[in-house]
């Protein structure tokens, strides 16, 4: 499973045990395992702000929804295609 | 007198079900035909995605509209009489209903259900827009005849 850090982000995984890379330029991290909790902490941050991500955003079920969304819309589009009137 | 499944299907898509059509999707032109009768067409293919329907039964799954699929099944059971399922599942903004028994049963879809149901959306997407519409189902452009 690999999930992409949000453009422009210029950050390093905390914790990474369950990640098989995890690096301060690359944006893609592959997980060994389904991830739970994963934090990305700005490198040229002073503070202890940073964004956490959870497994709903990036879990398999919600891949799942999107990608069944996605292809309803298309079915949905080439369907009213047809209906429309011809030019 | 409408049969339960001619019914259901009533019920399902807004008025009685068309009648069977004898040739193949591949051979049929989509001019004039209304949205029930693309429907129609779509769920010949729909009920192929999850294997051989078993003597007696009949199966439709179709994609009714941009938030609604619908999955239904009738067959005959130990003292010959009809029975029949239907499934609807829904989209909203946190996942996919499934709605049974008119209502009674719901629950969102999660793991392996869901992973399966996506499956089989995909594998209707891909052959509904070759067969019917004539289209790639990548980059959704019309395939040249």
């Amino acid at each position: 499973m690999a999930i992409y850090l949000p453009s422009g982000s210029r950050g390093r995984l905390e914790q990474p045990q369950w990640a098989t890379q995890s690096s301060t330029t690359e944006k893609k991290v592959t997980f060994t395992q389904r991830p739970i909790e994963f934090e990305v902490i700005p490198v040229d941050s002073q503070t202890t702000s940073h964004e956490t991500y959870r497994s709903a955003e990036v879990s398999a079920d919600t891949m799942s929804a999107k990608l069944f969304v996605r292809l309803t819309s298309d079915i949905n589009a080439c369907r009213q295609s047809e209906l429309s009137p011809k030019a | 007198m409408p049969t339960l499944m001619q019914q259901a299907m009533g019920l399902l898509v807004g008025e009685q079900p068309i009648k069977p059509q004898s040739t193949t999707p591949k051979q049929r032109s989509l001019n004039k035909l209304t949205e029930r009768q693309l429907i129609k067409l779509e769920s010949e293919i729909g009920r192929t995605i999850f294997g051989e329907i078993p003597k007696g039964r009949t199966r439709e799954f179709f994609c009714l509209d941009a938030d609604t699929w619908v999955w239904h099944e009738t067959w005959k059971d130990e003292n010959n009489k009809e029975q029949e399922r239907t499934v609807r599942y829904e989209i909203h903004s946190n996942g996919i209903l499934k709605i049974e028994n008119n209502g009674k049963n719901c629950n969102m879809l999660k793991g392996e259900e869901l992973m399966n149901l996506t499956l089989a959306a995909r594998m209707y997407h891909e052959k509904v827009l070759r067969e019917i519409y004539k289209r790639d189902p990548h980059s959704g452009k019309l395939l040249n005849s």
